[in-house]
């Protein structure tokens, strides 16, 4: 269980690093809908977004990284930034995951 | 120009939970704009459902089953031929291919087309010898062996990792935990669809399809991939969804230009976790969600109908990508009248 939570806390932390201050791309394929619907069309696979998920999907659309993101979103959100930092990157994994992301 | 007469006879109207080809089939060739068709449904059971689907099926008369012989099926249809003309027969069962393949040229001789596989095409893409097709035409095969016996599946089990597949010769496929349920799905195996049973190793990933058109010269009519959305406990995709998998298509194209394969085609595969694809089963005939292929833009049962018929057809170029089929059943009403005179007379 140990090894697994460090595992796991380890791939976070490095996808952390990696789009803290770099730009995610989205596969250029990905269709987002106005109501949150993802598709990807490679796979056939389909998510929802609550309105949250949407909004920060099309931040990353639009070329920003975690950090910036962080920023925007910290103002309009009763959060911390160290709390929303995290979440960002929970979600983020999430994306890189579900192959949503380019390598 | 007026449209093209032309009478078509179809089997596979087992619209049931593991659905036959039939019906979709013969929905793609109505809505042909190039054809006025007259269909005939072939059945095997007094019950397949496109029987009394009369919007879609204009008659139908009840044929020997496999099991009978090419002989007995030879002298039914030419009863069929003798009262309805039959110009084409589009079979959409495996187990009947064998019999359809073996009297091509008896059928030609009385006037009726079909657009089949040679016996060769039809025997190397066989479950059982799946291993050595994916090594002759380098595709990944999951490995597996056939067996005849519970000793051969004792035997064979010891040296493979459960889970483990065992499927049917023509039809289904479980997976097995342990040599406790491998026993059992052998003996239903073998007990339902005869000898070998083959058993393969387990993929993990998630099930994608493609349904192909070849002509027989090694071009690719028609391909569209599929992703299984829903999927039964018999195994059978109850939604789906096209994909863009340039991959699938060219393991399809690759497929079609090697064996120059003749007729409708579907591809079983699975995609692992390592993004590898695996053929599964090489389906020798038109599978029964063509009505998606239809749907996204290549009516596959009119191109073979076409093709059937020695109309050129140029080869499909694209296909709606995120198009969905969902299944459904629906309870339709039946006279007596109507199944008794089916079953007296062998025709309705």
């Amino acid at each position: 269980m140990f090894r697994f939570v460090h595992i796991i806390n380890k791939v976070k932390s490095e996808t952390a690093i990696k789009y803290r201050n770099t730009i995610m791309l989205i596969k250029r394929n990905i269709a987002l809908s106005e109501n949150g619907f993802v598709f990807n069309p490679s796979t056939g696979d389909s998510f929802t977004l609550n309105i949250t998920g949407k909004d920060v999907l099309m931040l990353i659309k639009e070329g920003k990284n975690i950090s910036q993101i962080t920023d925007l979103m910290v103002e309009k959100y009763d959060v911390d930034k160290i709390t929303l930092e995290r979440y960002l990157t929970d979600f983020v994994n999430d994306l890189s995951a579900n192959n949503l992301l380019e390598e | 120009m007026g449209r093209q007469k032309v009478t078509v006879a179809v089997t596979g109207l087992n619209n049931i939970d593991s659905p036959g080809p039939g019906i979709p089939v013969i929905r793609g060739i109505r809505e042909s704009k190039d054809f006025e068709v007259r269909i005939i449904g072939l059945a095997y059971e007094h019950l397949e459902p496109g029987i009394y689907m009369s919007d879609l099926v204009d008659k139908t008369y009840m044929i020997p089953y496999p099991a009978e012989g090419k002989d007995a099926l030879f002298n039914r249809l030419l009863e069929i031929h003798d009262k309805e003309k039959l110009d084409v027969i589009i079979p959409n069962f495996d187990a009947e291919l064998f019999s359809f393949i073996k009297l091509e040229k008896k059928l030609k001789e009385i006037g009726i087309k079909t657009y089949l596989p040679t016996l060769e095409q039809f025997e190397e893409r066989n479950k059982s010898n799946l291993p050595a097709y994916g090594e002759k035409y380098g595709v990944n095969v999951p490995a597996g062996t056939e067996v005849f016996s519970i000793s051969d599946l004792d035997n064979t089990l010891k040296s493979m990792n459960y889970p483990v597949m065992i499927k049917g010769k023509y039809y289904d496929a479980y997976p097995a935990y342990s040599m406790e349920q491998a026993a059992i799905y052998f003996s239903k195996m073998s007990a339902k669809w005869g000898f070998p049973v083959i058993v393969q190793e387990f993929i993990r990933g998630s099930e994608v399809n493609v349904i192909v058109l070849g002509d027989g010269k090694g071009n690719l009519i028609a391909a569209v991939p599929m992703r299984k959305q829903y999927i039964t406990d018999k195994g059978k995709a109850w939604g789906g969804i096209t994909i863009d998998d340039p991959s699938m298509l060219d393991l399809a194209k690759k497929i079609i230009s090697q064996t120059k394969w003749k007729g409708g085609m579907e591809l079983e595969l699975i995609r692992s976790a390592d993004s590898k694809l695996y053929l599964l089963e090489i389906n020798p005939r038109i599978p029964s969600w063509v009505y998606l292929a239809v749907g996204a833009g290549q009516n596959i049962p009119e191109a073979l109908l076409k093709l059937t018929l020695g109309i050129d057809v140029k080869p499909f170029k694209t296909y709606d990508v995120g198009k969905m089929f969902v299944r459904y059943s629906y309870d339709m009403i039946v006279d007596l009248e109507l199944f008794s005179r089916l079953t007296t007379t062998g025709e309705l």
